[in-house]
Parts: structure tokens; C-alpha cells; sequence
């Protein structure tokens, strides 16, 4: 079963986000509220995939991305951004961000995109 | 067709044709001249599809069908290959200023030399497929994605891990930097099947439509080699396949001699030197042998890639929908038996769209996908090489073979005949070649031609197919090996062997395991609770004459404390068992397996010989006969 690690700062769609993988047999194993958080938190459970919120108080979503991705090049990071900040998500695929998720999304379309880090 | 002969209509077909034809040159000209002129394309194709038209009105279907794959060629064209079609077509066009000039005359024409058209229009085709492995895709977005460019850039992620993007419209950077746009050009070369890449794009969110082509690497080798072999030939060397048959021979000689070499040192002086020298020796052997068998291996690909095209247009012709996705096409196999596969693949493919996938309208009653699918899947198995062909259409129709074999008196009415017996049947000559195509809704269809050939690779066929759902053939092909591993048996005083390829297990089996059946003598063991019919070479071979068993009995009452034992050795092929009931086991052993004269051949049992040290010739069991010996009895 693949581990999940779920980022951002809204309580509420950390719930629904993990609502929504558990279901579908994900092992969501921490829930990180900001960036510094979610690299201490994927350190400690070298998690299978990341959803990641990008725009995050103090210090955001990119910065932490790339601090994961030193840590293992090969990390599955999933983007979830709001509308209208493509350009932020842009930079995140350059980075290595796998796929992206626009908020607010419908159900399949997060599930699609976690699947799609794994094939 | 003698309406069509009749006076007036010849000359309405003669003016007509004639016609067609200044008007095909002239869109030529254009064409040739500005091949970005749309005009003169849509002439070229409009003329085109009156030719076909006429000619299978007129009774010239071979021409309109021709006529027809010139219509293809010319719209699955892109630029780089615009010259060479336009070449092509005017040679059709040559032809028929001579078709309609012998029609003038009075004279029959000569159709002859379409048939050298349509033949260079095919090998023209497969050209295009082995040299084409560029590429392109036109992914259309969805008009309401606001995050296109980030899709883009998924996209090609995705690709990145079965493809090598070579270039995109709009680029890469373009795209990073957030251009707007709505279609995406992908030009990519890759190992995958086309079908691979359109399902990942076409599964991407926000896709609505991804098409393909294939684009040539190099138009001018077309014509610097007019053949399919590319341009890598300066590295290879061409070498007589006879000339690597009598190396392998050879190496297999020294194999043996080998082995000579290490027994007599085994009986005399061995020293340490000798045997490292000996390891050495045969080590190097061994590697050579790897060498040059590897030599002899053709990638499946080099015959498999006509079979798509192959079955979309029989599909197509057929009214039906069929995919085909082939794996395992990089696999290697023997340079003489590749060719040989061509035709029974062909056959079996055919008859898979034909007999196997239905209709469209009747996929959808029965729920299934309107498009029907038929898997080739190529695999490696212990040495040999699998093939399978599985289509999800309609299986094998077991009442209707049986309705037939009756016909035949293959079977009385009443008695029970299983589906296994009925499927080997269908390989029969008589069940298949009677009244082919009409009759027989399975697939009778020359399968024992299909059978035939496979045999001649000393391979096998086996048929699975569940009514309604899906039928299976697979073919077992051995890796041709001159040298083979066998097991050396002792029957009585007699040396066999038998090769190792499919023996699963050596048994010791108590005496009292061996089920006997009390009418036949045929003897069986349990295996893995599944009956394991066995076969008594000592008495197959009729040695067990009465005076042999009787030293035999009393050779074991004299020491009956112990638990009497019989060496069984256990071959499977397939989802088949046999066992074979032997004296001793002699231990294991390359050699090169000599072809057997007629006489001996015939027999069946064996299906070669090798020499052993002495000069001892030691017959090698083929235990396939007795497996179908089982089934016919």
C-alpha cells in the first residue's frame, strides 16, 4: 500500500484530501501545515507520494519541494494549488513535481493525478 | 460479369477511364511541383477515389483495390515522404494508359503488371513501418483547461519515461514560460506500442484527442538501398546461415569431445592443472556457443510489423472494430524458424479477426467493448519461446464442431466427447479443409496447415477458448538449439536419453504408489493430486522379454525388507503430463543431437540420436509422441 504524506494549511482539506485517498486504500501516514513541518514530517516517514500545497505561510510549497527533492530525487510530489497560479505550478513541474491538482477539484481528478505519480 | 462486357459499355468505361486518367496527371504535375498546394491533393484524391469506383464497377476489382491503397498512400503521407508516393503514382497512372490503350485495341489487357504495383506499394508500406519510428502526436486540449501549459508539461513527463521527445510545437520553454495555446505537437521516437502512447495521452485529464503518424526518418534511403535493411550495413557482415548451422555443429563436436577429454581424466592421473585447463577450455566453449547462437537470433519485430496494418484493414473489410497490441516483439528467435512463423501468425491473426471478433452491433448486445481486441503476446519460458494469440470475441463454437465432426463420422452421435478432443480435431485435415470457409463457424480453416507448419519448427499448438469470451492459441516454439541438454536413461541393458528442456521432476516412487488399471495395464501416479499417466519404457521398448522379468522379480524378493522403488521421470509440457518409467538415471549431459534416417523417423518415438564415447549411437526420446499417441488412442 502506498504511504501518503498530505501538505497545507487548511485543516479542512488536509481532512478531505486524506478522506478521499484512504478510501481508496492509500496509507495516508502524516499530515504536515507548513513547509519546514512537511520536510521534518517526510524525513521521518520517507513517504511513497506527496501532495503539496504550494502557497503556505512562512515558508511555501516550492522551497519545501525542493528541500524533499535533494533528499530523494525520486520523490512523487503532487501539486495542489488554486486557480491562477499556473505559472506557480509550472515552476513546481520544472522542479519535479509529478502532477498538479487545481482547488478546488473534483474527486477523480485528485485520485488520477496521485495515480499517476506511481505508474 | 457479362453485362459489363457488353459493347456500350466499354466505351463509356474506356472514355471515362481515359478521362480520369489526364486528369490524374495533370493533379500529379501539381502536386509534385508544390506539394503545399491543397487544391491539387484534394484533385489527386477525388480522382483517385472515381478510379476505384469505376474499376470495381467494371470488374477490375484487383484494380480498384489497388486503386484503393493508392488512395492510402497518399493520405497517410507527410511531406517527407510526398515524393516517393507521387513517383508511385505515377507508375499506376503509366499502367493504366496501357490498360485503357490494350482496351482500345480490342486486346486483353495485361493485368500483370499491377500486380508488381501492388507489391511494391506494399514493401513501399513496409518500408514506412521499420524505418518510421518518429512519431507524431497532435494532443487537443480541452477548450475549458485553464491550465494548459501545465498539462503540457505532465504530459510530457509521462512520455518521457517509454518515449525520447524529440521536439514539441509550441517548445519546451515556451511552454514553461506559460504561452498560451490549445493544440500540442509531440514528435517522439520509442520502443513502446503506438497503442501505449495514445492511451497515456489520451488518459491525461483534460485531453479531448490525441492523433498519430508515423514519420520517416530519411527519405533518401529509400533510395540508396530500395530495401528494408537500414543504414547500419557497413557494420555488419553478411554470413551464410549454412556456415553458422556447420559452426554450431562443430562447437557441439568439441563439446563432446570435451566431456571424452574430462571422463579419461577422470579415470587416470587428474591433476589440478588439468582440470583447470579443462574448465578453461570448456568454458570457452560455452561462451562461443552463446556467441553464435545469439548471432542466429531475429528480433519477432522484423515479421510482426505488418500484422497491425494487416488487421485493420481485414477488420475494416469486415466491418468490425479490432485492435491488436503485440508485446514482447523484441524477443529473439532462430533466423530459420522466424521465417517460418510468418505464415501461421498470419493465418491465426486472420482467422481471429474473422472468426473470432464480432460485429460491432453484436460486441455491444453482449456488453462487451464495441472494438474487439486480440493480444499477441510474445514470452520466454524455459527454452522455449511462447506466442499467444488471444482475442476477446465470440470462443470457439463447440457445438458446431461437433455438429461437423459427426458429419464426418468423427464421432457417433451419441457417444461423449470432451472439448479437448473436439479442439484436437479441429487440426484434422478433413475437418478443416471441407467445405472451408462456409460451413465451419469455429475455426476449421486450414488449421492443420497452421498445425503442420509449427510442427516443422519442431514447435506445438494449443487451443483454450471459453464460449462467448475469448479464444486462445498458443504456440510453443523451441529455441533451436543443435546442442541440447538431455538425461541419460538406463532401460534394462540400453542406453536413451531424453531432453531436459521439460522435465519438471525426478521421482523415487515407492512400488506401491504406481496405480495400475486393471483392463488396459496402463499405469499411473498421483502428482500434486492430479494423475500422472505413465509410460513403462522397459516395456514399450518390448525388452521386458519373459526371461529378463522373471531375473527381475527374483532380483527384488530376495531383498524385500526394503521398500521396492521405481525412478520415475516426470515431463510436462504445457498444461501436459507424462511420466516415464525407467531402470536408472545416468545423470545429465550436452550433446549434439544428429538427425535420424527415415526408417527410424517414422517411428516416431525418437526424434534423433547422438554419439556417445565408444562410438555408441544413444536414441533420444521425443517424449511429444507419446503425448499425442495418448490423445489418438
Amino acid at each position: 500500500m502506498a504511504t501518503v504524506l498530505i501538505v497545507d494549511d487548511s485543516k479542512y482539506l488536509r481532512l478531505m484530501i486524506s478522506k478521499i485517498l484512504k478510501k481508496r486504500g492509500y496509507d495516508v501516514v502524516a499530515e504536515a501545515e507548513t513547509g519546514s513541518d512537511a520536510i521534518e514530517k517526510y524525513r521521518q516517514h520517507m513517504p511513497n507520494i506527496v501532495t503539496m500545497d504550494i502557497v503556505m505561510p512562512k515558508m511555501n510549497g516550492l522551497i519545501a519541494m525542493k528541500e524533499i527533492l535533494t533528499l530523494n530525487p525520486k520523490a512523487n510530489i503532487v501539486v495542489v494549488t488554486a486557480l491562477g497560479h499556473e505559472p506557480l505550478v509550472r515552476q513546481a513541474l520544472k522542479i519535479g513535481a509529478r502532477d498538479f491538482v487545481i482547488k478546488p477539484f473534483k474527486v477523480d481528478q485528485l485520485v488520477q493525478a496521485v495515480e499517476n505519480t506511481l505508474i | 460479369m457479362e453485362e459489363y462486357e457488353t459493347e456500350e459499355f466499354q466505351k463509356v468505361m474506356l472514355s471515362e477511364l481515359t478521362e480520369r486518367i489526364e486528369e490524374l496527371n495533370s493533379g500529379l504535375l501539381t502536386l509534385e511541383k508544390d506539394p503545399k498546394k491543397n487544391v491539387a491533393y484534394d484533385d489527386v484524391l477525388r480522382t483517385l477515389h472515381g478510379l476505384k469506383g469505376l474499376f470495381s464497377l467494371s470488374g477490375y476489382p484487383k484494380i480498384s483495390s489497388l486503386t484503393h491503397s493508392m488512395e492510402n498512400l497518399l493520405t497517410s503521407m507527410d511531406d517527407t515522404r510526398l515524393e516517393q508516393a507521387v513517383t508511385l503514382l505515377f507508375q499506376y497512372s503509366d499502367e493504366l494508359g496501357r490498360l485503357a490503350n490494350s482496351l482500345k485495341g480490342g486486346k486483353t489487357p495485361q493485368l500483370l503488371r499491377f500486380d508488381q504495383l501492388t507489391q511494391q506499394l506494399a514493401s513501399f508500406d513496409e518500408f514506412m513501418v521499420n524505418l518510421g519510428n518518429k512519431l507524431r502526436v497532435k494532443v487537443q486540449f480541452n477548450p475549458d483547461c485553464k491550465v494548459v501549459s501545465a498539462r503540457s508539461l505532465v504530459l510530457l513527463k509521462k512520455l518521457k519515461k517509454l518515449a525520447t521527445i524529440e521536439r514539441t510545437i509550441p517548445p519546451v520553454d515556451e511552454i514553461e514560460a506559460g504561452i498560451t495555446f490549445r493544440e500540442l505537437y509531440i514528435e517522439l521516437t520509442t520502443q513502446e506500442e503506438d497503442e501505449a502512447i495514445t492511451r497515456i495521452i489520451e488518459e491525461s485529464q483534460d485531453v479531448v484527442s490525441a492523433n498519430m503518424s508515423r514519420l520517416l526518418d530519411s527519405v533518401s534511403t529509400l533510395e540508396k538501398t530500395g530495401v528494408m535493411e537500414g543504414t547500419q550495413e557497413s557494420l555488419n557482415v553478411r554470413v551464410n546461415l549454412h556456415d553458422l548451422d556447420n559452426i554450431i555443429q562443430l562447437l557441439g563436436d568439441l563439446v563432446v569431445s570435451g566431456q571424452f577429454i574430462r571422463e579419461i581424466g577422470e579415470q587416470q592421473a587428474y591433476t589440478r592443472s588439468f582440470k583447470e585447463n579443462l574448465a578453461n577450455y570448456e568454458r570457452t566453449i560455452a561462451n562461443i556457443q552463446d556467441l553464435v547462437i545469439r548471432m542466429r537470433l531475429v528480433p519477432l519485430e522484423t515479421i510482426l510489423t505488418r500484422f497491425p496494418r494487416m488487421v485493420r484493414d481485414l477488420g475494416q473489410k469486415e466491418g468490425k472494430k479490432v485492435d491488436l497490441i503485440i508485446t514482447g516483439k523484441h524477443i529473439g528467435i532462430d533466423r530459420s524458424i522466424i521465417e517460418k512463423l510468418t505464415n501461421p501468425l498470419t493465418h491465426l491473426l486472420r482467422n481471429a479477426v474473422s472468426h473470432g471478433i464480432e460485429l460491432p452491433e453484436k460486441r455491444l448486445k453482449k456488453k462487451k467493448n464495441e472494438r474487439g481486441l486480440i493480444r499477441l503476446d510474445i514470452t520466454h519460458e524455459r527454452s522455449d519461446i511462447i506466442i499467444e494469440i488471444k482475442d476477446d470475441g465470440g470462443g470457439l463454437d463447440y457445438k458446431k464442431i461437433r455438429k461437423k465432426a459427426e458429419k464426418l463420422g468423427f464421432v457417433s452421435r451419441k457417444s461423449s466427447v470432451s472439448n479437448d478432443d473436439l479442439q484436437a480435431m479441429l487440426f484434422s485435415q478433413h475437418l478443416s479443409t471441407a467445405e472451408q470457409t462456409t460451413e465451419i463457424s469455429g475455426r476449421g480453416v486450414g488449421l492443420n496447415i497452421v498445425k503442420q507448419l509449427i510442427e516443422e519448427c519442431s514447435g506445438n499448438i494449443e487451443f483454450d477458448s471459453k464460449p462467448g469470451e475469448y479464444t486462445l492459441v498458443r504456440l510453443i516454439i523451441p529455441i533451436s538449439v543443435a546442442i541440447t541438454k538431455v538425461l541419460m536413461l538406463q532401460v534394462k541393458k540400453h542406453r536413451f536419453a531424453i531432453p531436459m528442456a521439460n522435465i519438471e521432476q525426478i521421482l523415487s516412487v515407492p512400488n506401491h504408489m504406481i496405480l495400475s488399471d486393471s483392463d488396459t495395464t496402463n499405469k499411473s501416479i498421483i502428482v500434486d493430486n492430479e494423475p500422472v499417466p505413465l509410460i513403462d519404457l522397459r516395456k514399450y521398448m518390448r525388452f521386458e522379454s519373459s526371461q529378463e522379468n522373471i531375473s527381475y522379480q527374483r532380483e527384488k524378493s530376495t531383498n524385500n525388507k526394503i521398500i521396492q522403488k521405481e525412478n520415475v521421470v516426470l515431463w510436462r509440457k504445457g498444461t501436459r503430463n507424462l511420466g516415464f518409467l525407467v531402470n536408472e538415471l545416468l545423470g545429465e549431459r550436452d550433446v549434439v543431437i544428429k538427425p535420424i534416417n527415415d526408417f527410424l523417423s517414422r517411428v516416431g518415438t525418437f526424434s534423433g540420436a547422438t554419439v556417445m564415447e565408444g562410438g555408441q549411437v544413444v536414441l533420444i526420446i521425443d517424449p511429444m509422441n507419446f503425448l499425442e499417441a495418448k490423445i489418438h488412442a
